[in-house]
C-alpha cells in the first residue's frame, strides 16, 4: 500500500497549482520599488528609474491581470499588454483616490498605495492558484542575431548622440540682447540688466537716466548666455528712470523706462 | 446564438506556440535603428539650416517601414514575432517624434499638458488652472501617470513625458495587433494592419505628442481588445472576468480625454444597435455601454462641465462652415496649408500624398468586399468597414478650413477601421493575381510604405517636419530663442502674473515663466496686440485684470506650430506702431529685447 502512490493521489498531487513565485517577485518588486524611490540618491538616478518606474507601468497591473486569469488563459502578449494598461489605469485611478480624500500627490503615499494595490493582487492571485513559476531565462543567440542587435544598438547609439546633443546655429541666426529694469528690493534703488543671447561675445554700455542725471555703466563684455546687473541708488521718490543699451548687439532694443510713481513689483538684482 | 457567433464571429486565438523557427525581428531591429539614425541625421541637418534633410527623412522613414512591411506580408512569421515586430516599428516611429524635439516639448497642446503636469508636480493636487487650454486640467489622466514617473522615478518632468508616450506607443501597437489578430482570425492581417495604422496622417507627430489623446488611443484599443476577447468568451465566469477588465481599462480613459472615451461608448452603443438588429438583443454588451455611459456622463456633470463650452463651438463651427462652403458663401481650404493658409508642400509630396489616398481607397474598397462575402456575421468587422467608408467620406472635409482639424482629429479613430480593411483589402487584391508571392510582398510593402508618406505628407506642414533650432550652442554655453529668455525674467523679477501675449509667447510664458498668459480671440488678446491704437483695448486689459503685456514684433509668433525656435535669415515683423501703442506714461516697459517687449501696464486700469 506504501509503495508508490495511488493513482487517484498521484492524480491530485500533479494538479497542485504552481508555486507563485512570479506574484512572489512582483510583490518583492513593489517594495524594493518604494524603497529604491525613497531612498536612493541623486546619483544613483537611473538605478531608481529601473527600480521604481515598474511600480507605476507594470507591476500593479500583472498583479490584477493574475487575479482575473489563470496563466493558461492568456498569451504572453496579451498578459504583457494587460499589465501595462492596467497598471496605468491603477496609476490614474490612485490619483484619483488620493484627490478625493484629499491626500497630496507626494511620493511615499502614492508609491504606498501602488505597492498596496499590487501587493493585495498578488495575494489574492496566489490565493486563487494563478501563479507561475518564472522561466528559466534562455538566451540563445546565433552569431548573425547577435552581431545585428550590437549593430542596432550602435546605430541607436549615434543616433541619439546626434539627436541629444546641442548644434551651432544656423548661418544668418538672429542673436538676441535683452536690456531690463525693475525696482530693487530696499528701495532707492533700481536693478538694471543685461542679458546675451548673441553668438558670440559682445560689448555693451549702459546709460541710465534719472532725474536728467545721466549714469554710464560699462563697457559690459558678455559672452552668449551671460548676463550682467547692477543695483542703482536713484535716490529718494521713486522717479522716473529710463535706461539705454548701445553696442553691437543693442540693434533693436528699445530704452526701458520705469515711470514714477513705480508700480512694479521689487525684484532682486 | 452564442457569443461566439454574435460580436465576435472568430474563434479566439490559440495558447503560445511552441518555439518558432528562427524569426527575423533581429534584422528588423536593426534596420529600424538604421533608420533612426538617418532621421537623426536629417534633423541635424535642419537644426543647422543645411540642405538634404528631406532625402534622408524618407530614406529613414523607408529603413523603418518596408522591412517590416515585407516581413508582415510573409506568411512565414509567428504571431510571437508580429506582435514584437509592430511594437518595434511603433517606437522607431515614436523615436522620429522624440529625434525632432529632443530637448523640450514644441507643440502647441504639449504646452498645456506641461504645466498642468508641472502643476501636479509642485502642489500635489489635481484639477489645477491652464490658461491655455482650460478643459485639459479636467482630465487629469495622462499628467497623473506622468506625474507618477516622475516622483517615483526622479526624473525631469520632460522626460517622464518621453517615458510615458513610448510606453503608450507600445500599448497602441501591441493592442492593435492582438485585436486584428481576434476580429480577423489572422496574424497576417493583423501585422499588416498594425502597420497600415501607422499611416493616419496624425500618427507620425501628433499622435506622439504629450497630450492626452496620446494616452487615452492606446487605452481606447486596449479597451476594444478587451471587448473582442469578452466576446469570443463562451463561460459565464470568463465573461464576466473579461467585463472587469474592459470597466477598468474604460473608467480610466474617461478622466484621460472626452473624445476617446465618447468615441468608445459610441462605438459600444454602435454595437449594440447592430448587434441587436443581426442577431436580436441579447449577448450585446448593453451592460457594459450603459455603465461607460455613466461613468462618462458623470465625469462631465461632476469634473468636467466645460467639454461642452470646448467641444461644442468646435463643431457647430465646422458644421456652419460646411455649409457656408457647400453653398458658395465660404471659400475652400488651401490643402496642405499650414496655420496661416500659405501652402508650403513640395508639388512632388502633394501627389504622392494623393496617390497614396487613392490607393489607401483603393485598399478599402478591397476590403469591404472581401468582409462582405466573407466577414458580414461578425457585427465588430461590420462596424470596423463602416469606421472605413465615414473616414473616406470625411475626405472632403479637408476642404474647408473649420471642418479640416475636425476631420483630422476623428481621423485616428475611424483609421481603426480603415487599418484592418486596407489591410484584408491589400491581401485579397494582391492574391488575385497570379504572381510569385515574393513580388506580391514587395507591392505590398511599396504600397504601405507609399501610404505612410501620404499620411505624414497631409498630416503636418513639409517645413515643419524636421527639427528646427531650439537649444543652440554658442561661446561654450547653449542658447535658446528670446521668448524663453523672456518668459525666464517674467518669472524670476515679476513674480506670476495674468499676461496678455500672442499665441506662442503665452505658451513659453506658461511653462518656462509660470505666468497665468492668455493668448487668442476670447478673450480678443490677438486683437488687442496687433491693434494700432491703445484706447479702445482699456477695458479689455481691465476686465481680464492683465497687469503684464508681452509684445512680439515676429508674425512667428502668431503660429503655434512654428513660433517657439530661433529666426534666421529673414522675419517677418508686424508694424512698429503695434507694439508702440503702450509706449504711454502709463505702462512701464520693463524689458526689451529687439521684437518683445514686456510691459507693466496695471497703470492703463
Amino acid at each position: 500500500m506504501v509503495r508508490g502512490l495511488r493513482r487517484s493521489d498521484r492524480g491530485l498531487r500533479d494538479a497542485s497549482p504552481a508555486p507563485p513565485a512570479d506574484l512572489v517577485l512582483a510583490g518583492a518588486l513593489a517594495l524594493l520599488a518604494v524603497l529604491a524611490a525613497e531612498a536612493l540618491p541623486g546619483s544613483l538616478l537611473l538605478l531608481r528609474a529601473l527600480l521604481a518606474l515598474p511600480l507605476a507601468l507594470a507591476l500593479p497591473g500583472y498583479a490584477v491581470t493574475a487575479v482575473l486569469f489563470a496563466p493558461e488563459e492568456l498569451r504572453t502578449a496579451e498578459r504583457l499588454l494587460l499589465s501595462i494598461a492596467l497598471s496605468i489605469a491603477a496609476t490614474i485611478l490612485s490619483a484619483l483616490l488620493l484627490a478625493v480624500l484629499g491626500v497630496h500627490l507626494d511620493l511615499l503615499p502614492w508609491s504606498l498605495v501602488l505597492a498596496a494595490v499590487t501587493l493585495a493582487a498578488a495575494a489574492v492571485a496566489a490565493a486563487r492558484g494563478h501563479g507561475r513559476s518564472l522561466p528559466r531565462p534562455r538566451v540563445a543567440l546565433r552569431a548573425s542575431e547577435a552581431g545585428a542587435l550590437i549593430g542596432a544598438a550602435l546605430l541607436l547609439s549615434a543616433a541619439g548622440a546626434v539627436g541629444f546633443t546641442p548644434l551651432s546655429a544656423p548661418r544668418g541666426t538672429h542673436g538676441q540682447t535683452a536690456l531690463w529694469i525693475a525696482p530693487a528690493r530696499g528701495g532707492a534703488a533700481v536693478c538694471v540688466g543685461i542679458s546675451s543671447d548673441q553668438l558670440r561675445t559682445t560689448s555693451y554700455a549702459l546709460a541710465l537716466s534719472v532725474r536728467n542725471v545721466r549714469i554710464s555703466i560699462g563697457p559690459v563684455r558678455l559672452r552668449p548666455g551671460a548676463t550682467f546687473s547692477r543695483r542703482v541708488a536713484v535716490g529718494p521718490g521713486r522717479p522716473t528712470v529710463s535706461a539705454r543699451l548701445s553696442g553691437a548687439g543693442a540693434a533693436g532694443v528699445t530704452p526701458v523706462v520705469l515711470h514714477s510713481p513705480w508700480r512694479v513689483p521689487a525684484s532682486g538684482c | 446564438m452564442s457569443a461566439a457567433t454574435t460580436v465576435a464571429s472568430t474563434p479566439p486565438a490559440p495558447a503560445d506556440p511552441p518555439a518558432p523557427a528562427r524569426g527575423m525581428l533581429h534584422w528588423i531591429i536593426l534596420s529600424a535603428c538604421g533608420g533612426l539614425a538617418l532621421v537623426a541625421g536629417a534633423d541635424a541637418l535642419s537644426r543647422t539650416g543645411q540642405r538634404g534633410g528631406d532625402v534622408l527623412f524618407w530614406l529613414g522613414c523607408a529603413l523603418i517601414i518596408v522591412p517590416a512591411a515585407l516581413r508582415m506580408f510573409d506568411r512565414r512569421p509567428s504571431s510571437t514575432e508580429r506582435a514584437a515586430t509592430v511594437v518595434v516599428i511603433g517606437l522607431a516611429l515614436y523615436g522620429v517624434k522624440v529625434l525632432r524635439d529632443p530637448f523640450a516639448f514644441t507643440y502647441a497642446d504639449e504646452f498645456a499638458h506641461f504645466h498642468n503636469l508641472q502643476s501636479i508636480l509642485s502642489t500635489g493636487r489635481l484639477f489645477g488652472s491652464n490658461s491655455i487650454l482650460p478643459i485639459t486640467a479636467r482630465y487629469p489622466g495622462l499628467e497623473s501617470v506622468a506625474a507618477a514617473l516622475a516622483r517615483l522615478g526622479g526624473i525631469s518632468p520632460f522626460s517622464a513625458g518621453i517615458v510615458l508616450i513610448a510606453v503608450a506607443r507600445v500599448v497602441l501597437m501591441l493592442a492593435l495587433y492582438l485585436f486584428f489578430e481576434r476580429v480577423s482570425g489572422s496574424g497576417r492581417a493583423a501585422g499588416l494592419g498594425a502597420l497600415v495604422f501607422t499611416a493616419t496622417p496624425n500618427f507620425l507627430l501628433w499622435l506622439s505628442q504629450f497630450s492626452y489623446e496620446s494616452l487615452a488611443l492606446p487605452l481606447g484599443a486596449v479597451a476594444l481588445f478587451t471587448l473582442m476577447c469578452w466576446g469570443q468568451a463562451t463561460a459565464r465566469s470568463t465573461r464576466r472576468r473579461w467585463t472587469i477588465t474592459l470597466l477598468l481599462v474604460g473608467i480610466a480613459i474617461v478622466p484621460t480625454h472626452h473624445v476617446t472615451a465618447y468615441a468608445l461608448v459610441a462605438f459600444l452603443l454602435g454595437l449594440c444597435l447592430l448587434h441587436r438588429q443581426m442577431y436580436g438583443r441579447r449577448e450585446a454588451p448593453w451592460a457594459l455601454t450603459a455603465l461607460l455611459g455613466v461613468f462618462a456622463i458623470s465625469w462631465f456633470i461632476f469634473a468636467a462641465t466645460g467639454t461642452l463650452g470646448y467641444l461644442g463651438p468646435v463643431l457647430t463651427k465646422a458644421f456652419n462652415q460646411v455649409v457656408s462652403t457647400l453653398n458658395g458663401q465660404a471659400s475652400t481650404r488651401v490643402l496642405f496649408a499650414n496655420q496661416g493658409g500659405a501652402e508650403q508642400t513640395p508639388r512632388p509630396e502633394e501627389a504622392l500624398a494623393i496617390a497614396g489616398i487613392l490607393a489607401l481607397i483603393l485598399a478599402i474598397a478591397g476590403g469591404v468586399r472581401v468582409v462582405w462575402r466573407q466577414g458580414r456575421s461578425s457585427p465588430l468587422l461590420l462596424l470596423l468597414v463602416t469606421a472605413a467608408v465615414v473616414y473616406v467620406g470625411t475626405l472632403p472635409l479637408r476642404f474647408v478650413p473649420a471642418a479640416w482639424e475636425t476631420a483630422a482629429r476623428t481621423g485616428e479613430f475611424l483609421f481603426v477601421g480603415v487599418a484592418l480593411t486596407a489591410a484584408l483589402g491589400l491581401m485579397w487584391l494582391l492574391g488575385r493575381a497570379g504572381r510569385p508571392v515574393r513580388f506580391r510582398a514587395q507591392i505590398a510593402a511599396a504600397a504601405i510604405m507609399f501610404v505612410f508618406a501620404s499620411g505624414v505628407i497631409a498630416g503636418w506642414p513639409a517645413t515643419l517636419r524636421l527639427a528646427l533650432p531650439l537649444v543652440v550652442r554658442a561661446g561654450g554655453r547653449t542658447l535658446q530663442p528670446p521668448e524663453y529668455m523672456a518668459a525666464r525674467w517674467m518669472g524670476a523679477h515679476l513674480g506670476t502674473q495674468r499676461v496678455a501675449a500672442a499665441d506662442s509667447d503665452a505658451r513659453v510664458a506658461v511653462d518656462y515663466g509660470h505666468q497665468v498668459a492668455i493668448a487668442g480671440s476670447n478673450p480678443d488678446v490677438s486683437g488687442m496686440l496687433s491693434a494700432r491704437t491703445l484706447a479702445p483695448w482699456r477695458p479689455l486689459l481691465r476686465q481680464n485684470r492683465f497687469t503684464v503685456v508681452e509684445t512680439d514684433r515676429r508674425v512667428v509668433s502668431t503660429d503655434v506650430i512654428a513660433g517657439y525656435f530661433f529666426n534666421f535669415g529673414s522675419v517677418s515683423l508686424t508694424a512698429p506702431v503695434e507694439t508702440g501703442k503702450f509706449n504711454v506714461a502709463a505702462a512701464d516697459l520693463l524689458y526689451s529685447s529687439g521684437y518683445i517687449n514686456i510691459y507693466w501696464v496695471r497703470g492703463l486700469w
